[in-house]
């Protein structure tokens, strides 16, 4: 065999290689020039947001209780803020700061109405997510690593303007950056994301 | 270059799946490849105002991603390359030689990462060896020797496959 032919069968192997290719299923942001212009609250089916509030109030607080590990905020957070909350924070509700969100990760209690198992049983792959302070936020869902730019809070609001990553199959994981329309409360080291009715979506610890 | 107002998500749709299906080839695995390709354009994400030429900075990083991933592999696994050539040199009984189509695959993913990886940036990418040279780091004569040996493995190899009894 001379050289000629065995490069061309080398040639021929990557391009049959290539078609074998796992196809291409990246979330891909949204354009910078877009999300300039998206205007909060309104319409932007591919831009997430969430409604952040601190719910200062001790009765709520103590709503929390020991069932905050498998939802008990979920409970307190749909009673607390419902659709007409997501617009308008109520008086119970301090708007939050950046600073609230930054300083470690925040690891799911709930997921879709259900307990999320212990960390041991994620074998190191319990979901994340860490806000920065610079607008990035990073996040592991179990299977997938994914990055992108959070805005706000401004009047409660925070918004998921932009996300990368992978959409491999996670079938324990809520991507919530996927979802439109999400509200959320905060309590303390506890953050719910709430769908537009405000039911919990899910809810989240703080992980120092 | 690109216009300063092209977006990151254009670029992605347009060469996205070309760059995956490049670190796939390098690689040959699927989880490694969407990994690589991931970790390049997330990276790409934060930098893209800085990124001038960005399929060139995404095919150098997929380049070195498949060189590292290899190089974090062989020492978490024992000598898996020497496997697959005892696998393939002692597996006399195929009763007829398989068409060096289908060797092919064993042995390119035998080769050693650099030979493989500059045998895709030659034969799949189409790039001369000056440009392999640039997206690896390497100097041009490194490039021209990984080539020439990666050739002449897979040459030797065929032709020992045939000594044994593949050949008809």
């Amino acid at each position: 065999m001379n050289d000629d032919s065995l490069e061309t069968e080398i040639a021929l192997y990557f391009e049959r290689l290539a078609h074998q290719s796992p196809r291409f299923e990246f979330a891909a942001p949204q354009a910078e020039s877009q999300r300039r212009f998206t205007a909060p609250l309104v319409g932007a089916a591919a831009v997430a947001f969430v409604l952040l509030a601190v719910v200062v109030g001790a009765n709520q607080l103590g709503d929390m209780g020991s069932d905050a590990e498998t939802g008990g905020l979920g409970s307190s957070v749909s009673r607390t803020a419902g659709p007409s909350s997501k617009s308008t924070p109520t008086a119970s509700h301090t708007p939050a700061t950046t600073a609230v969100l930054l300083g470690g990760r925040w690891e799911p209690l709930e997921l879709a109405g259900r307990p999320v198992a212990s960390a041991d049983e994620w074998d190191n792959t319990m979901p994340w997510i860490a806000f920065e302070k610079d607008g990035w936020f990073k996040a592991w869902d179990g299977c997938n690593q994914i990055r992108g730019r959070y805005s706000g809070p401004a009047q409660g609001e925070l918004r998921f303007d932009s996300h990368l990553g992978k959409h491999r199959g996670c079938s324990n994981f809520l991507h919530p950056f996927d979802l439109t329309h999400m509200g959320s409360v905060m309590e303390d080291d506890r953050l719910a994301l709430l769908d537009e009715r405000g039911n919990t979506l899910a809810v989240y610890r703080r992980v120092r | 270059m690109r216009p300063v107002e092209q977006s990151f998500d254009a670029f992605v749709a347009a060469r996205g799946p070309q760059l995956l299906r490049l670190a796939y080839v390098m690689t040959g695995e699927v989880q490694t490849a969407e990994d690589i390709t991931q970790t390049t354009l997330l990276r790409m994400h934060r930098r893209w105002r800085s990124i001038r030429h960005p399929y060139s900075y995404a095919r150098q990083a997929i380049t070195h991603g498949a060189i590292d991933h290899k190089r974090r592999e062989s020492r978490e696994v024992l000598l898996p390359n020497d496997a697959i050539t005892d696998k393939f040199v002692y597996s006399t009984s195929i009763a007829e030689e398989p068409a060096m189509a289908e060797l092919l695959p064993d042995l390119v993913q035998s080769l050693p990462t650099r030979q493989r990886v500059a045998l895709v940036l030659r034969y799949f990418e189409h790039l001369d060896t000056l440009e392999i040279a640039s997206v690896m780091g390497i100097r041009a004569s490194s490039v021209r020797s990984a080539l020439a040996r990666a050739i002449a493995t897979l040459r030797e190899s065929l032709a020992e496959h045939r000594a044994r009894g593949g050949a008809r």
